[in-house]
Order: C-alpha cells, then structure tokens, then sequence
C-alpha cells in the first residue's frame, strides 16, 4: 500500500506526464517536466508497472481527482511563507542576447565571407559585414556559400569566473537533398513532363 | 520602482500526433544534416524505448512519446535554429500525422526584492477576497486563455504566472500559442499544414510572447 506522500507523488507525476492534451501542448514549464517523467518511466519499468502514454492517459483522469498541490511551493503573498522552496541554482551556462541579426552570405573570398545582415530588434535595420572565416566551426564551413541563412547572437554568459562576451554564428541547417532524392525527383519530373507532351 | 530583471527566456515547440519515438535519436538528426555531427556525439541520452526517447544535445532537448514531440532550448541564440530543426525534421518525416502545434516561450525574471515580488502577485491576483476564506493566501500559478492578437491562424493562447522554481524573488512566465487545424482530430493526413503555421507564425509568435509578458510585468503607471 503507498504512503499518501507517494501516492500524491505519483499523482503529480501522471499528471504532469500525461494530463489533458491542452495541458501536454504548454511543453516543459520546466526541466522538471522531463525529469519526473523519466524517474517514473524507470521506476514503472521496474516495478512491471509500466503503461503506455495511451493508457496513461486514461488513468490520469482517474488520478488528476486526487490533486496535484506539492509541499514546499513558493507563493506570492504578503504574509511570511510556510515554507519556501530552496531556490535552485542554474546548471547550465545561459547566453543573454543583446544584439541579434539574420544573415545571408553574399559571397565568399579566401578568409572572410559578405553578408547581408537584418537586425531582429526594432527599428529591423539592414546593413553589410565581412565576417571571418575563422568564427565558423569547422564543420559549418561547408555551409557557407552564397545564399546560405545564418544567426548570428551576440550576448554574454555568466560564469563563475565572471561574465564573459560571446558570440555565436549559427548556420541554417534544412534537410541534405541526397543523390537518390534528386534522382528520384528527376525520375517523377521526366513522367510528368511525358504526360503532358502526350496530353 | 525597477523593473524586474529578466533572468533567462526558454523556447519550445510541441507538436500533438502519432509518432515513432525511436526515430528521433541524435545520430538520425545528425546524420540528415540537421544537428551537427559533433553535437550528435556528444548528446546524453537518457530513454531511447519504442513509447518514449528523452535526449539532451548542447542546446536542444528532445522528448518524443507516441502521441507529443517536444523540442525545446534554454539558449536564446538558438531559438531561431530550434524552429529549423523541428521544420527540417518533419520535411523529412512528412507523412506523419500532426494536428495540433504548440509554440511556447517562458521567461524567469527576477525581481528586487520580496515586497515587489509580492506586489506583481498581489497586482495579477487580488487577494481580498481569498483573505476572508483563508489565512495567508499566496498565488501559487495563475492561468488565462483567451484569443490570439499577432495572428488569425486558429487556435488561442494561454499565459501562466507562477512563482519562479529557479530565481527568488521571482516569477515566470509561459506563454502557450497553441494552433489547432480545423475539424483535424478525425483527420489529420500528415503535417505539410501545421509546418506551414510553424514556419510562419515561430518568430511572430516569439515576439508577441515577449511583448505580452512586458506588459504583464508593467506596473500600472506604466501601462499603456
């Protein structure tokens, strides 16, 4: 038999995991979204008790009767808190944008490449850059060629050992067309062309 | 009074369907030119099991069950490549039946000192009432649904105020634009639609999360 504390745990974890579809669309929240929803993905699992989301679903609107409020929330009040959740450090190293544009490659010489470069912030102002070749990752290079979108963020990180500057060039990645989609496409485009010309 | 400080924005996209999980592991992304190679290496896998796969690459999170995809980044400079992956992903994948799109954005802003933070609540949430039932009440998330400004697609969004769970005194923000095809849960005959909303409503979408939250964050006199 489960202990109330976790069978309110248990109740939370389904509801957070598999509410109604609505709920489901609003993503994460937060990260503890997807660590709740493997910790009870693997207990479950070994405990033989593992569902599939369909069936999830319908057990959740037997448990989200059962409520979802947790101990240890904070809450906005002018009253002193009952109790207040220790606050959580980030893990991981945020960049905090100031400045960030689109660009597109307008051509590309030995060690640096020209760009057209759109401004996402108001009042959206255009303008050109050279930009070196050398701020792209090796294996982005292949991409830089004319035409080519990319993003390009400058910003800061907080560290431990102060704040840094940083700036991140990110190439627009779409699907590879391969040789055999191409030739595929030819292939379909040769048919259609013959349909037509025999009407 | 200043303003609060905006401490860190999330971005995520979901998308309501039926999906083969398995399919989405870093070295298939990867290997379709949509992450990069190393980036693919180096991502921590957590579940990859025919109902779910939970990965985590530098600055992408997947999470896939049969019925959701979820793809979301903390990092700003990525939002834009988030949207490209999840568009890349299903010109792949385009016989896969979606019918509903979630674009969310949450920001976590940190505030002064208690006595704002308690005056933001106080502000969205009234507490006069809730004083002659309960002793001390305290907004612990508040949730409106209402119709979309930014565009006609159909669909509503729906904001959530809740104390923040990573900075204190602070609160987020999550801003669910949720879209939704017309008379498709009968239907849905693959996702060439709702990538379409996708590709054009992300960065629209994104700045009418951003403008929407400064002015829930206004204080009256500021308002405009």
């Amino acid at each position: 038999m489960r202990t109330a504390a976790a069978q309110n745990d248990h109740a939370s974890l389904r509801s957070s995991a598999c509410d109604h579809e609505d709920r489901i669309l609003s993503g994460w929240g937060s990260r503890a979204f997807d660590e709740s929803l493997l910790s009870s993905f693997e207990r479950d699992v070994q405990n033989g008790e593992y569902l599939s989301p369909t069936a999830q679903k319908c057990e959740t609107l037997a448990v989200e009767s059962e409520g979802r409020g947790t101990a240890g929330e904070a809450a906005f009040s002018n009253e002193e808190p009952l109790l207040v959740m220790p606050v959580m450090p980030a893990r991981r190293e945020i960049l905090v944008a100031h400045q960030c544009w689109e660009g597109i490659v307008a051509s590309v010489q030995k060690d640096v490449f020209s760009a057209k470069l759109f401004d996402f912030n108001p009042p959206h102002s255009e303008s050109m850059a050279e930009i070196y070749l050398a701020e792209i990752d090796d294996e982005d290079r292949t991409l830089v060629t004319p035409g080519a979108v990319f993003y390009w963020t400058i910003g800061y990180q907080d560290r431990p050992s102060g704040r840094q500057r940083a700036s991140i060039i990110r190439f627009r990645r779409l699907p590879v067309w391969k040789a055999s989609d191409l030739e595929l496409a030819c292939k379909k485009a040769d048919a259609l062309l013959a349909r037509l010309e025999n009407g | 009074m200043p303003s609060p400080q905006l401490m860190r924005q999330g971005f995520n996209i979901v998308l309501i369907g039926n999906f083969n999980p398995v399919i989405f592991q870093p070295q298939w992304v990867a290997a379709h030119g949509l992450l990069r190679q190393q980036e693919a290496d180096a991502a921590e896998v957590k579940v990859i099991h025919p109902d779910v796969v939970i990965f985590q690459a530098e600055w992408v999170k997947f999470h896939v069950t049969r019925d959701r995809f979820l793809a979301g980044t903390m990092q700003e400079a990525f939002f834009n490549s988030l949207a490209d992956l999840v568009i890349g992903t299903f010109q792949i994948l385009q016989h896969t039946p979606i019918r509903m799109l979630g674009i969310n954005s949450d920001f976590h802003f940190r505030f002064d000192s208690e006595e704002t933070w308690n005056e933001f609540g106080d502000r969205i949430a009234p507490k006069e009432m809730w004083r002659t039932l309960m002793g001390k009440p305290g907004l612990l998330s508040l949730e409106i649904k209402g119709a979309r400004e930014h565009s006609t697609a159909p669909g509503y969004v729906r904001v959530q105020v809740q104390p923040s769970a990573e900075y204190h005194p602070g609160a987020s923000i999550n801003v669910n634009d949720h879209y939704e095809l017309p008379g498709s849960p009968d239907k849905p005959i693959g996702c060439s639609e709702i990538i379409k909303i996708l590709m054009e409503e992300s960065r629209a979408s994104r700045e009418a999360a951003k403008n929407m939250t400064q002015r829930i964050l206004m204080t009256p006199g500021e308002a405009r």
